[in-house]
């Protein structure tokens, strides 16, 4: 984890999306990143977590440069396989490692 | 000879405190609050938005002189007024305070303004420094537009969509989404298909469809949302 990362975590249940979209914004702020990769990445985190979270989540956002990354770890690998054929229009990264799940806006 | 409208008498009964006529209006006017009704369909229950009609009626009922002609078409707009505000309720869930909703506006004029020929929309900072709003400003507009949800568009045929229906029936087939779609309406499928399927960008579809890109992101999380619900 490096220093200006955004760690959160998420209790089974509890809100998510509500709770990381706002994060994601902020930093894809910071990032520098258009106003579309901006709604897009938030677009596919809302996807990706659900209005409560499916299980115990650990989510971590960086911002390298002009890109940003949120690692989304703890997800059901069925809920990721569900949307996997849509999260590539809308991100410019990623990689799905088991319940690991990274999506990277910007370059 | 035909027989003569009865609503303009039943109106003005009702008006002076007849209860029987004021039943007898409603009752009549119950098909037209339904046709109306159906305008709105997908976007509260069916219930709600014929209760929200009947209100409207009466609310027309109270203000209805008969020298301005038959009742029906005066309360047409009465009807649909409430119908549209129960929608409207139902499309923001979040209440959304007054400067928020202001400064989205301003958001969405300066995406506008700012977005370049080649498609490419500003940054936040860029949003910010053109709409005189901070950028915490900005990024809680955003957040509040993407809480809304849309009331329908018209529908966009496919035609001027510039994908003919062979097209996006094999982007369906690329999708591999199988049944999941078919629970969305034409016009959030044909989106879900330009967006995903052919791979448009937001800007693209915006540009064929004759509407903002900050609109299409609205409709495009609605269907969206439309096509998770029951996973």
């Amino acid at each position: 984890m490096n220093q200006g990362d955004v760690r959160v975590q998420i209790p089974a249940g509890s809100p998510s999306a509500p709770v990381a979209v706002p994060l994601v914004l902020g930093l894809a702020a910071r990032a520098g990143l258009a106003v579309e990769q901006v709604d897009e990445v938030a677009l596919a985190t809302e996807m990706l977590l659900g209005e409560r979270a499916p299980a115990d989540l650990l989510i971590t956002l960086s911002v390298d440069g002009g890109s940003l990354t949120v690692a989304i770890h703890g997800l059901p690998p069925d809920r990721v396989e569900r949307r996997r054929a849509l999260l590539p229009e809308l991100v410019d990264g990623l990689e799905v490692d088991g319940a690991r799940v990274v999506i990277r806006a910007g370059s | 000879m035909p027989e003569a409208d009865p609503t303009p008498v039943l109106a003005t009964r009702a008006k002076t405190g007849d209860e029987k006529a004021r039943e007898q209006l409603v009752l009549r006017l119950q098909p037209l609050v339904a046709g109306l009704a159906g305008r709105f369909a997908g976007r509260a229950s069916r219930a709600d938005l014929e209760q929200a009609g009947i209100v409207g009626v009466l609310d027309a009922l109270t203000r209805y002189d008969p020298d301005q002609g038959p009742f029906e078409p005066y309360a047409t707009p009465f009807a649909v007024g409430e119908m549209l505000k129960l929608a409207r309720s139902v499309s923001a869930p979040v209440r959304v305070p007054r400067e928020v909703r202001q400064a989205a506006r301003a958001v969405d004029d300066a995406v506008e303004a700012l977005t370049g020929p080649d498609g490419r929309g500003p940054t936040i900072p860029q949003i910010a420094e053109r709409s005189g709003l901070d950028e915490e400003m900005v990024v809680e507009a955003m957040r509040s537009r993407m809480a809304m949800r849309p009331l329908p568009a018209e529908d966009v045929p496919l035609h001027q969509l510039g994908a003919s229906a062979d097209e996006l029936a094999a982007a369906e087939t690329r999708l591999e989404l199988g049944n999941r779609l078919e629970r969305l309406d034409s016009r959030s499928r044909q989106l879900i298909d330009l967006r995903f399927g052919l791979g448009l960008s937001q800007r693209e579809i915006a540009t064929r469809m004759g509407i903002s890109q900050m609109h299409v992101s609205r409709l495009l999380r609605a269907a969206m949302r439309e096509l998770e619900a029951e996973d």
